[in-house]
């Protein structure tokens, strides 16, 4: 007898024939139906793709003891942070899936070392956006898609959910933590002069949203329809307490135009059995007109109003209107006419205002974890740039530009006034040494600190708080601003020299005035100039430099000091050089170094000087 | 041939598939759960007299409905002696309810008339059983006793009582002793030192100088009945066992072990205390070497101790025995 | 004798390899999100909300064609974390599986195995009715959650085949065996388990094969400071014999084998007994199928790798788990409801258990642990129906059984179970593309038992009753709509046991009420494999002599996508 020996893989395709349902049913006791599981092979998929950047960052910081008082610094001067308490990671990886062409998954993960030194170095990971899913789903009338997950970037609408972008006038000198390298070092600032912008990444205008996206797009008509229900990261967190944000657009295009109806509601519950309702709602249409004849009318016109147990003013009006006149025979300039009008019962911070009226909300509807980074903005009466609007106010703010040979300007004024006299505060920032002063407190948005505890920190800057004791009482105060951006090109030496001059010109009075009032009358005047250079010294180098100068002055009816007895007279100065160069492709080294110098003639204690240097290293694959 | 395979797996499952129901059933019976509560028998014991002395035990009869929880209680009508059974069962008998002479609450039983009561331990009934069983002689306890106090003081032993106020140390015979009929009291105020009286067993009243113990004190117990006043809860005792190392007759406390066994009098009424003898912790900081000897035991003394500032004490002991394998089962 | 060897690879598919075209790497895995809005209406904190998104990659690396090692890990977000806050990063799964010197198949980690129903076997008997639209989502979760596939068990350890082929006696003979740990010792008191077997299958001829099976739940001894040894034994021989007719292929099938338990500290509590079951059964080419069997499974067989269930009831639901009696405003637990079994896949376990676990009578009272239940004896009758057409299907089967032996009396239960499944593909009606498929499945178990006294009478009687509907009403788009009501009323005495599994006293377990569950929602499906799906739950729970009724609704989204 010829005795085969034959050796089989059992992973055998299953015979075609079988059903899987009797095949669990009629065959479980075909004694071959045992074994290892499952029976057939399945393959993967060979490619995923992965993305991200490395950013090392370190900063050393310090301050003269003789003349700084800030008590955060006390016995602390010099201080040395590796890492960037901006949330964002030494490595970021993006993973990405994509199964089929319907249907992708990414995700990112994050790792940082923090060199403490110690044997057991303290590697932290952990995702930042977290685990994201999408969907595609093509119809005959439309195609949809869905987002879920972790963090996604979204927008709606400017005042129901966006992110200010302003108007471009900003220094570049500091580095933002999402910034990229760009092909040539010097090219960032090359765009920023030729395009009055920069390549920003996904997030420019929008804002983290967590939850269920649905977009539906090429419907007939040329309507467009998204929808979102989840959380923002205002009220985001793990409670079990229902906190959730749902939002809603229609939009119907034209050739040249488009009209929408947005909507957003937001809903918690104050008490745990979940029976006291907390929350806003905000309803507008958003409409942009282009006419044939150079001018473009855009607009945003709503309603909302906020709920709680305490709290029932009813509904409020909220109005953003841009009149955009392109340059013609008829004006030399573009100019844009800009009013704006928000209720201080419309609050919504998701959207490109802040709410300065309502106390309760800004303060406890945040239901966010320890450790989650909350994002403060500056409540009662904020001095803002042009284009940052806030709830409780109305005003007029035109811009123009003006380009000459190798010159552009911009420049931009506002006049505005608050609705309702809520607040005997008023709240500004100190442009050029803001980022500098944040990182006085790291990890953390501390409220009232400071040698005179009325500095509060948020996301990389400061503001502060100044007390209006008027014997006339609580006013609807006037805003006056008056924005200068300069940029000018030109060559030393064959080489490329970027100059920016940026200056803000603000004051806050008792009531509200077209033009602004410089004089002590004033509650508050601020002047801020702020000049950057770039020089091309090479290729791959770039010599930076900035010089910072702020004078903030509080005026009559402002607090004062018990021992000198005068208002605030607050002198701030800024200078840095710096260095960036181009390693290699996609890779970038970024050195700045700054002295400080800063002081209240009236606040003694108010008062710093020192040095910060940083050293950043980006490389992005 | 298929068809016969076909035809004889069929059959051949058929046929050993046949399976009778069981006669009898997993689980306790229904009816113990549910059933009615009846008594079948009246509570009985298996005899009249017993004779512990001679290793005789009894047990007691009775029939139930159903399995319920039960106690049976023996009580001795003079000397008060407790002796509580439990079980649960629908039966008892020689397995559940036996009575070997022990007590569970002293004193011991005497020879004496003794009440059984079986109670059930269930809403279903507050039916009481009763019979009762005479004790013609109580269990004898296998060990060395060093004494019982029933054959009155012993001149070997010595004693030491200090002169303080209402002292009352002595051999007592008021029927409250817990074994048989006579304890050693001890009481009185002393106000300027713990002690307050003692006395010595010593090994020279059986004849040795030596107590004839087994050598393996990890197999060794000391028993004794102690008193909790609880008038004066503020009483202790401290047995010390002095070892004749070198058996020279005599015991010499510079390098010879002395090993103290304190207790604290927090209870009231007599105690069964035990300790093993190993267990015994050193009195002498281990002078003769901290082994224990227990077949070199000269002396056994029992110390009455109480805060001077106390006021009166007192306390009492009876039946001192060693035993062997386990402790003393009175 | 002339010996030499020959490779088989897939009938179907030659050069089988486990990594295509020289790639060495590939990946597996899954993703889901889900996000919940839930109220109940007398917890303390009524209305939740909750979710998460997660992630399991699973990294295949060949480093030949012959091997494969996977890895995959799961991330996992908290609904509501931002920035990193609420992220877990866990191992879900770990293995390396391939073939040796081309003979010899193992995996080692984790494995997913099964033999017989009577040794080896995960039978899912809580989950009685099958499932299409929303409810059909909710066991692809808990199933993916739980590696729930063709009734396998989820193990740790290794497995090993290979094969024989005597061409002129048999056809083939397959040997299939495996290893896994249960325990590990704490090298105190508690022994390393472990759970090995396998089982050797002779293929006769087309017509005739014979497994003869062995798994044993043995302690290592030594391994800790006892000698108290666990053992189970069970073995068996599995058979299916059929032959073919011109339009039919009837046959038998079955098993039968002995079971042993012991614990070598107490040998007089040894429990062992055999079981019989065998299957006859006529397949018609038009899709009939017809099948009668018995089955006697003793009343001291103990098979804890087929005894062995998904969910215990004898643990607390994870959300609302307590709530408010308004009787008298405590808070009470709430005990786990087929809500729950069908919501939370951290009821189920993935692996066996050694010793009886709970059940829910009113889930599963004839056959708690399937067909391997003990102490159950009698014959069934099936029919399946597989419309050539795909119009109609048809699953149906009938009980008739009883015990062997009582339980606190001689008097025996007798249950009757019936279970039906029938699928309408109503589009085939009117020829039409779009799917509209309606299932209805229904479960109706009844227990009786009377006896010479009135408290060993038994009358207790369940069904579950689940009605979907998925219909769609443009391409990928489907309504979904699902109805799912158990109710229970009468009575049975519930045995209650010690440790040892022994019972030591009854539960007068007595019920009227019932549980419904309205369920509506819309799926969209983005590929075989992915889709979206909004549902809406509306469930109630009328058990009052359980504990206090109360009402529970659910709004969800859930996104589904593997690969």
């Amino acid at each position: 007898m010829n005795t085969k020996i034959i050796a089989f893989i059992s992973c055998i395709l299953l015979i075609n024939s079988i059903s899987a349902q009797s095949y669990s049913d009629s065959l479980m006791f075909k004694p071959s139906n045992g074994g290892l599981y499952p029976k057939n092979y399945e393959y993967g998929l060979s490619n995923i793709s992965i993305s991200g950047f490395y950013r090392f960052l370190a900063c050393y910081t310090s301050m003269d003891p003789s003349v700084t008082h800030y008590p955060v610094m006390d016995s602390v001067f010099n201080r040395v942070f590796i890492g960037d308490d901006s949330q964002l990671p030494q490595l970021s990886l993006n993973i990405g899936v994509s199964p089929n062409k319907n249907t992708s998954i990414s995700t990112d993960l994050y790792l940082w070392q923090q060199m403490t030194g110690s044997e057991n170095d303290d590697f932290v990971k952990g995702l930042l956006l977290g685990v994201n899913l999408y969907g595609t789903h093509s119809t005959n009338f439309g195609t949809f898609g869905v987002k879920t997950g972790g963090i996604h970037w979204h927008k709606q609408s400017p005042l129901t959910f966006a992110a200010n972008t302003g108007y471009n006038r900003f220094s570049l000198f500091e580095r933002n933590p999402w910034d990229p390298n760009t092909s040539n070092i010097y090219d960032r600032y090359d765009d920023f002069y030729k395009n009055g912008a920069l390549t920003q990444d996904e997030r420019w205008g929008q804002q983290a949203f967590q939850g269920l996206i649905v977009d539906a797009s090429d419907l007939p008509s040329e309507y467009s329809v998204s929808f979102m229900h989840g959380k923002s990261q205002l009220n985001g967190g793990s409670s079990i307490i229902p906190n959730h944000l749902t939002g809603g657009r229609i939009q119907k295009s034209f050739s040249r135009s488009f009209i929408s109806l947005n909507g957003i509601h937001n809903q918690t519950f104050t008490d745990e059995s979940t029976t006291n309702l907390l929350g806003f709602n905000l309803y507008t249409t958003e409409f942009e007109f282009k006419s044939k004849k150079n001018f473009t009318l855009y607009g945003e016109i709503g309603k909302g109003n906020y709920f709680s147990p305490t709290y029932d003013a009813g509904w409020g009006n909220a109005f953003d209107l841009k009149l955009n006149f392109d340059k013609s025979r008829w004006y030399k300039f573009p100019l844009e006419i800009r009013y704006f009008s928000i209720s201080p019962n419309v609050i919504n911070n998701n959207g490109i205002f802040w709410n300065t009226s309502i106390l309760e909300y800004s303060q406890d509807n945040s239901q966010l974890d320890p450790g989650q980074a909350p994002i403060l903005f500056p409540f009662a009466s904020s001095l803002t740039q042009i284009g940052q609007m806030t709830n409780n106010r109305r005003g007029l703010i035109l811009n123009t530009d003006l380009n000459f040979k190798n010159t552009k300007l911009t420049i931009g004024y506002s006049a505005a006034k608050e609705i309702d006299a809520i607040s005997n505060q008023i709240t500004y920032g100190h442009p050029s040494n803001s980022l500098q002063l944040s990182r006085f407190w790291r990890w953390g948005f501390p409220t009232n600190v400071g040698p005179y505890e009325n500095i509060n920190k948020v996301y990389r800057s400061v503001f502060e708080t100044m007390d209006i004791d008027d014997p006339d009482g609580i006013s609807a105060k006037g805003f006056n601003s008056l924005e200068i951006s300069c940029k000018t090109k030109t060559q030393i030496n064959d080489r490329k020299l970027m100059l920016f001059y940026l200056g803000g010109f603000h004051s806050i009075q008792r009531d509200y005035n077209f033009l602004p009032t410089y004089d002590s009358t004033a509650y508050l005047q601020s002047y801020n100039h702020q000049l950057d250079l770039y020089y091309a010294l090479t290729n791959q180098v770039t010599i930076c430099g900035y010089y910072g100068y702020d004078i903030i002055k509080g005026g009559m009816y402002t607090e004062t000091n018990e021992d000198s007895g005068g208002y605030k007279d607050q002198e701030g100065k800024s200078f840095a050089l710096g260095l960036d160069i181009q390693l290699e492709r996609n890779t970038g080294l970024y050195l700045r170094h700054r002295w400080m110098d800063y002081i209240d003639h009236n606040f003694a204690l108010d008062r710093y000087k020192g040095t910060e240097t940083t050293v950043e290293l980006k490389i992005f694959f | 041939m298929k068809k016969l395979i076909y035809i004889f797996l069929c059959l051949s499952v058929i046929v050993s598939s046949c399976r009778k129901p069981d006669e009898f059933s997993d689980g306790p019976d229904l009816y113990d759960v549910y059933g009615d509560f009846e008594i079948y028998s009246p509570l009985e014991g298996s005899q009249i007299n017993v004779d512990f002395a001679s290793g005789e035990t009894v047990f007691f009869n009775c029939e139930l409905s159903k399995v319920v929880n039960w106690q049976l209680k023996i009580t001795g009508s003079n000397s008060g002696a407790e002796k509580i059974i439990t079980g649960t069962s629908k039966t008892l008998d020689e397995e559940v309810a036996l009575w070997d002479g022990t007590t569970t609450s002293l004193p011991i039983f005497r020879v004496e008339n003794c009440n059984v009561e079986l109670s059930f331990l269930t809403n279903e009934t507050d039916t009481i059983l009763s019979t009762s069983v005479f004790v013609t002689t109580p269990k004898q306890n296998d060990g060395f006793v060093i004494t019982d106090f029933e054959e009155g003081w012993d001149p070997n032993w010595s004693t030491f009582v200090q002169s303080g106020k209402s002292m009352d140390f002595g051999i007592k015979l008021d029927g409250t002793a817990p074994q048989l009929a006579r304890y050693y009291n001890m009481a009185g105020t002393v106000d300027w030192d713990w002690l307050t009286g003692m006395i010595d067993f010593n090994a020279s009243a059986f004849g040795e100088s030596t107590m004839s113990l087994s050598d393996n004190s990890d197999n060794l117990y000391f028993n004794a009945f102690v008193y909790g006043d609880p008038l004066y809860p503020n009483s202790r005792i401290l047995f010390r066992f002095d070892e004749d190392e070198n058996l020279d007759g005599a015991f010499d406390i510079t390098n010879e072990d002395s090993f103290g066994y304190e207790i604290i009098i927090n209870w009231s009424g007599w105690k069964h205390i035990s300790v093993k003898y190993s267990d015994i912790l050193s009195a002498n900081n281990s002078s003769g070497g901290g082994v224990h000897n227990s077949d070199k035991l000269n002396r056994v003394s029992v110390l009455h101790l109480a805060d001077p500032n106390s006021g009166y004490a007192h306390s009492a002991i009876d039946y001192l025995i060693f035993t062997e394998n386990e402790p003393l089962r009175p | 004798m002339r010996c030499f060897l020959i490779i088989l690879f897939s009938v179907f598919s030659s050069g089988f390899a486990f990594s295509q075209n020289g790639k060495k790497v590939q990946f597996v895995g899954g993703a889901r999100s889900l996000n919940t809005l839930a109220e109940l209406d007398s917890a303390s904190t009524p209305k939740r909300s909750g979710g998460y998104a997660l992630l399991d990659l699973g990294i295949k690396i060949n480093p030949n064609s012959n091997t494969e090692v996977m890895g995959m890990f799961r991330i996992n977000n908290e609904y509501g974390g931002f920035w990193g806050a609420g992220v877990n990063i866990d191992v879900r799964q770990l293995y390396v599986r391939g073939v040796a010197n081309d003979i010899f198949r193992y995996q080692v980690g984790n494995i997913d195995y099964k033999l017989t129903p009577y040794t080896f076997y995960n039978h899912n008997q809580d989950i009685l009715t099958s499932s299409i639209g929303t409810l059909g989502i909710r066991e692809d979760v808990f199933n993916y959650e739980t590696f729930y596939s063709d009734n396998t068990w989820r193990q740790q350890g290794a497995s090993l085949n290979f094969g024989l082929e005597l061409p002129k006696v048999i056809k083939d003979i397959e040997v299939n065996s495996f290893i896994s740990r249960l325990n590990r010792s704490d090298f105190n008191f508690v022994l390393d388990r472990f759970f090995g077997g396998g089982n050797v299958v002779i293929n006769k001829d087309d017509n005739l094969e014979i497994g003869l099976n062995h798994v044993s739940i043995f302690d290592l001894a030594g391994t800790a400071k006892t000698d108290n040894i666990y053992n189970n034994n069970v073995s068996s021989i599995t058979f299916d014999y059929q032959l073919a007719k011109n339009n039919f292929v009837y046959g038998i099938d079955g098993e039968y084998g002995v079971s042993s338990l012991s614990q070598s500290e107490s040998p007089e509590d040894s429990l062992t007994d055999y079981f019989v079951h065998a299957r006859s059964y006529i397949n018609f080419d038009s899709g009939l199928e017809l099948s009668f069997g018995i089955l006697d499974n003793g009343a001291d067989y103990r098979s804890f790798g087929a005894q062995s269930r998904r969910v215990s009831f004898n643990q607390e639901n994870n959300f609302f788990n307590r709530y408010m009696d308004l009787t008298n405003s405590t808070e009470v637990l709430r005990p786990i409801s087929l809500f729950d079994m069908y919501n939370d896949p951290q009821l189920y376990n993935q692996g066996i258990s050694v010793g009886l676990m709970d059940h829910n009578p009113i889930i599963s009272s004839v056959l708690p642990y399937g067909i391997a239940s003990f102490n159950r004896q009698g014959g069934y009758f099936g029919v399946i129906y597989d419309d050539p057409k795909e119009f109609f299907d048809l699953n149906g089967r009938v009980y008739l059984l009883s015990e062997s032996r009582g339980q606190g009396t001689l008097a025996l239960k007798s249950f009757l179970m019936s279970e039906l499944v029938a699928t309408l593909h109503a589009n085939k009606l009117w020829k039409g593309k779009k799917e509209f498929n309606i299932q209805l499945s229904h479960n109706h178990q009844q227990t009786t038992r009377n006896g010479e006294f009135d408290f060993e009478s038994v009358d207790f009687t369940t069904n579950q009753l689940n009605i979907g509907m998925e219909y769609e009403v443009f391409e990928d788009v489907y309504l979904m709509g699902n109805y799912l009501k158990l109710s229970a009323s009468g009575n049975d005495q519930m045995p209650i046991r010690n440790s040892e599994d022994e019972i030591i006293n009854y539960e007068n377990f007595l019920v009227d009420g019932h549980e419904s569950l309205i369920s509506s929602g819309i799926k969209m499906s983005f590929s075989k494999k992915s889709y979206l799906a909004i549902v809406h739950d509306r469930y109630q729970y009328r058990f009052s002599q359980i504990t206090h009724e109360y009402d529970f609704n659910q709004s969800s989204v859930v996104y589904v996508l593997k690969f």
